[in-house]
């Protein structure tokens, strides 16, 4: 089961979280100083961003919940089997951005590539084992012995 | 193609392994045998230089220039890597500084950004009291220069207008708590009066705000406006440090002006690790020492405007206390403490 | 004019020796390779050979160092149109269009199109460096904060015009780049905005990580949402295809015209710089071009403009620097500081007092133009077909070097982090259908309006008549409205059609569902104007 719905009421939805941010961010402003010295001040602009984004996000609730229905083009949230793919993907790459401080560099993107071709692309060839030692490993010769990057080093060297 | 590859990634495998034991078994030999000698047997493996700013900074700059200079003068054998840690104005570099206690192959230049930036970013926490003090190189003498056609002709000349136009005159700088800021606030305090500070992330906003009109003086490095000087598009006036600018030693400094303000000076030095190794400490002062001795280092100086002040160790350390309690009283005056 | 012709014909026979005709080539070259090369900022390569330079003669490190930055340039574009990567600020517009372009089997002539409009307008901009420098330098130095003030606000307002199908959806994204970009330091009062204590924002946030995750990594993520197992695009096999058709040119012809002149002035003010001059461009290029409904789509046009402009603006940028000692980059601020250890003082006697210094270097960025075209055009065929690999081996490379790209600049993992998250934003964009772009735009120009505004009332003491009393400032609003006015007026006559076109706010009979986003325009720009 999927649930099936317009830009209309997706967009009415976006706009009323993004109304509630801009009080949000309006609220954070006014710890900030509003003028100082008869000049705008930190809190100036921050706090006329969250204003204004709490207008257009109304504004956006209103004008589309004004258009009528069944007008709007459909919008699709991504089905289980694609999320898991792209969210997959995200959290794979997460994990390897924490990891990489305390991992390095080589191997942390060798198990992120493994990760990708193994698990999400269910890739379970030699192909894809040479893909995840390669593809790191170029990279790694690029910046880190052409061009001197320091990247980081992890428990073995490299 | 990729066979050349894999041999090439195999060579510098083999290679970096040979590097790191061949340099294990260096550190070995000085930390058992000879190690009652006087220190000058220690050498950074693999020694870096950190930078507050970006490249293009000031003290990038500054610091790219010292070490190509040991590097000339044969003070150093081995090329310093210079590293731009930027985050928080000196808050990251200090950080990172502190990461590394007790390691010694990373040191990294200061001004008094350092004494400002714990003092008012949220978050900077490590203060200079929690890093070992190097070395102090030298003072900046900042200037005070006005455009050709302004009718100023003295620092006394600008106080007095500001008295009569509370509010009205403009001062150009950096951000609001770096030192020609800072010193600005100090001069409205003690005279009791009350100008604008124009920031301008770039020095070459500020030298053209200047020239337009936009701002009526600024505090700055001699280098700064040296060329417009001398296209006769800026004056300098005066001098806001206690030291002449060996390049403008004519401009009068604020006591000569018969103002008695706690100025803060712009310095350059070295800081390091907490808990840095005895002879790596002696290393990099001497290293600091034999610059400032070179004829290079004395051009250079004297061409940027730079007051060569050597003090080393614990002497520094001490200035450097003596400078933040200045600091903090000049921020208490900008109201930003 | 003719002292300009003697002394660039001087400065020619000095270039072309064998010893600065090397070091051209060698700065051009490496200037591509991390242009090409995602992260690894052109400010921190000049810096890296900061140190070679002692070795060399004043002239001849200048021309090195000029070559490895307008040589960035060039290079900058190719991940963005072929990988949406943009690795380099003054990039990020080229992905916009060359990225579609490449999606479309065209990556080819989009390429293309980059290599010849940079050739076209560096060579523009250098003309004007050669011969209309020192009047330019006046100009830059009249440009105050509100001549700059009302420039951006000529910028900002052009968010709407990278809206897709809903306005103020742009206007929104508009909002949230905007408001990304107070996170740090505020430099007037040193307090820190939305830091939440980490010195690692206090900097703000850093735009190429924002970049490169709102379009490389979400890219990605919703392109695995799909089947990943051939090649994601088409490459045409013919060689002939792979370069931009005579239709191409003359479609961007107007565009390369255009990107070469705002290019070159807007690099010539200290402050504005190449990324800001290529998305002035860009959205100039859409609103004055017949067919705005292809920008965002694959327009050749798309790529030209930007690509041109930050070219030119490149040429721009050693206007206020040899003419008046004022660097505008970071690029230009270290060649700046290459010159006082040469013990030279560039400033507004430099031109006179140094010809052989000059000269030299402006005649060197002529060869190094050419070289580059020369260098670039064959290579097309070979980065074309990096789009020939199927896409489940290619995006953990895109993914791979998006991380060491970003991470390379400041090497902080915590902009790893910040391009991760952003991914996460990006993808999420993409699915609520809300523009990228205008997010990225407000990003570089927000910070520029806000400073400018404030600076303008620092200096005029919170009155706002600064804005109205000001020669330049009123020409700039004057054109901000000349800009959004006349394209719309012309293009009625010619369609004789009561209605304009969808996604153009028209000013004088607005029809509903418009009038009611363009009033929303308004509003968030007159509440800053006001206040």
């Amino acid at each position: 089961m999927r649930w099936v719905a317009t830009f209309r009421e997706a967009d009415a939805v976006s706009g009323g979280i993004l109304a509630v941010f801009g009080v949000f961010v309006l609220f954070q402003s006014l710890q900030l100083r509003f003028y100082i010295e008869g000049v705008p001040g930190p809190g100036f602009f921050p706090a006329l961003l969250g204003i204004a984004l709490m207008v257009t996000g109304v504004a956006l609730v209103v004008t589309r919940l004004r258009t009528p229905r069944g007008t709007a083009e459909e919008f699709r949230l991504p089905g289980r089997h694609e999320a898991m793919r792209s969210l997959g993907l995200w959290v794979a790459v997460m994990a390897a951005a924490l990891l990489v401080g305390s991992l390095g560099f080589l191997l942390t993107m060798f198990l992120l590539v493994a990760v990708i071709l193994f698990v999400i692309e269910r890739r379970r060839g030699l192909s894809s084992v040479i893909t995840a030692i390669a593809v790191p490993l170029l990279v790694w010769l690029l910046f880190a012995e052409l061009l001197q990057v320091r990247l980081p080093a992890g428990p073995f060297g490299s | 193609m990729s066979d050349t590859r894999m041999a090439r990634a195999l060579t510098s495998c083999a290679l970096v392994a040979l590097l790191t034991s061949a340099c294990g078994l260096q550190t070995d030999e000085s930390d058992g045998g000879a190690g009652a000698q006087d220190g000058e047997e220690f050498e950074p493996q693999d020694p870096e230089i950190l930078v507050h700013t970006g490249p293009g900074g000031g003290s990038d700059i500054f610091v790219r220039d010292v070490v190509s200079m040991m590097r000339e003068e044969n003070v150093i054998s081995s090329n310093w890597s210079v590293r731009n840690e930027e985050a928080g104005e000196g808050a990251g570099a200090m950080s990172y500084l502190l990461e590394r206690q007790g390691e010694t192959d990373t040191i990294s230049a200061m001004t008094t950004t350092w004494l400002t930036t714990p003092q008012t970013i949220e978050g900077a926490s490590v203060t200079v009291n929690d890093l070992t003090a190097v070395a102090g190189l030298i003072i900046e003498p900042e200037v005070m220069a006005v455009s050709a056609d302004s009718p100023y002709e003295s620092l006394t000349d600008f106080i007095e207008d500001a008295e009569s136009k509370p509010g009205e005159l403009v001062q150009t700088g950096g951000s609001t708590t770096e030192v020609g800021a800072l010193n600005g606030a100090a001069l409205q305090a003690e005279t009791g009066t009350d100008w604008q500070f124009l920031s301008f992330e770039e020095v070459g906003q500020r030298v053209t705000a200047l020239l337009n009109g936009d701002a009526d003086m600024m505090f700055g490095s001699a280098q700064d406006f040296a060329s417009q000087v001398d296209a006769g598009k800026l004056e300098i006036i005066a001098t806001i440090s206690p030291d002449p600018s060996p390049v403008f030693p004519d401009a009068p400094t604020v006591e000569d002006e018969g103002y008695d303000v706690g100025l803060v000076p712009q310095v350059r030095g070295v800081m390091a690790p907490p808990d840095i190794p005895e002879e790596a400490l002696t290393y990099y002062q001497d290293a600091f020492t034999q610059l400032l001795e070179t004829d290079s280092w004395k051009e250079y100086s004297e061409t940027n405007g730079l007051v060569t002040q050597l003090r080393v160790g614990e002497e520094w350390q001490s200035f450097l206390a003596e400078q933040n309690d200045r600091v903090a009283e000049a921020l208490e005056s900008a109201d930003l403490g | 004019m003719t002292e300009a012709l003697q002394g660039l014909s001087g400065g020619f026979a000095a270039a072309l020796t064998m010893t600065n005709l090397f070091w051209v080539i060698f700065g051009v070259v490496a200037g591509t390779t991390i242009g090409v090369l995602p992260g690894l900022g052109t400010p921190a390569t000049i810096a890296i050979l900061l140190p070679l330079s002692v070795n060399l003669e004043p002239a001849t490190a200048l021309i090195m160092m000029a070559g490895i930055y307008y040589g960035s340039k060039y290079g900058g574009s190719t991940t963005s149109i072929l990988l949406n990567i943009p690795g380099e600020d003054a990039s990020v517009v080229t992905a916009i269009d060359g990225y579609q372009m490449a999606k479309q089997g065209r990556a080819g002539p989009a390429l293309g199109i980059a290599a010849i409009g940079s050739f076209v307008a560096g060579t523009v901009g250098l003309l004007g460096l050669t011969f209309l420098a020192p009047a330019v330098a006046d100009l830059a130095v009249i440009f105050g904060p509100p001549e700059y003030t009302a420039l951006m606000a000529v910028g900002l307002s052009m968010v709407v015009l990278l809206a897709g199908r809903s306005q103020i959806k742009a206007i929104i994204a508009g909002l949230g780049g905007f408001l990304l970009s107070t996170i740090g330091i505020d430099l007037f009062s040193g307090s820190t905005r939305f830091t939440m204590e980490r010195i690692e924002l206090a900097n703000g946030v850093e735009f190429v990580a924002l970049c490169i995750g709102l379009f490389a990594i979400a890219e990605v993520m919703v392109n695995v949402e799909a089947k990943t197992g051939r090649s994601l695009f088409q490459v045409p096999g013919r060689v002939r295809d792979l370069f931009p058709k005579r239709r191409d040119l003359v479609e961007s012809a107007g565009a390369i015209g255009q990107g070469s002149i705002v290019g070159f002035f807007v690099g010539a003010l200290p402050g504005a710089g190449s990324t800001v001059a290529s998305f002035v461009s860009y959205t100039l290029a859409k609103r004055l071009s017949r067919h705005p409904e292809k920008y965002g789509k694959g327009s050749i046009a798309g790529v030209a403009a930007p690509e041109a402009a930050n070219n030119s603006a490149t040429a721009g940028s050693f206007v206020p620097l040899l003419t008046l000692g004022i660097p505008g980059s970071a690029s230009t601020a270290i060649m700046l500081g290459a010159l006082f250890v040469y013990g030279l003082q560039p400033g507004p006697r430099f031109f006179t007092e140094n010809p052989d210094v000059v000269w030299p270097i402006i005649a060197s960025m002529y060869i190094g133009n050419v070289v580059l075209v020369l260098l670039n055009l064959p290579m097309i065929p070979v980065f074309a077909s990096i789009l020939r690999i199927p896409y489940h081996i290619l995006y953990p490379g895109i993914i791979v070097i998006s991380v060491v790209g970003v991470y390379s600049l400041n090497t902080s993992l915590f902009d790893v982090w910040l391009l991760v998250i952003f991914g996460l934003l990006g993808y999420v964009m993409r699915k609520a259908d809300f523009p990228t772009a205008p997010m990225v735009l407000a990003f570089v120009l927000g910070p520029l309006f806000e400073r400018s505004l404030r600076r303008s009332l620092v200096i005029s003491q919170g009155d706002p008549d600064i804005f109205v009393t000001r020669p330049w400032a009123v020409a700039f609003l004057v054109l901000a409205v000349l800009i959004f006015v006349v394209p719309a007026l012309l293009r009625r006559r010619e369609r004789a059609e009561p209605e304009p076109a969808p996604g153009e706010p028209s000013p004088n009979t607005p029809s509903q569902q418009e009038g009611e986003d363009a009033d929303a325009t308004d509003v968030v720009l007159d509440e800053k104007h006001e206040q």
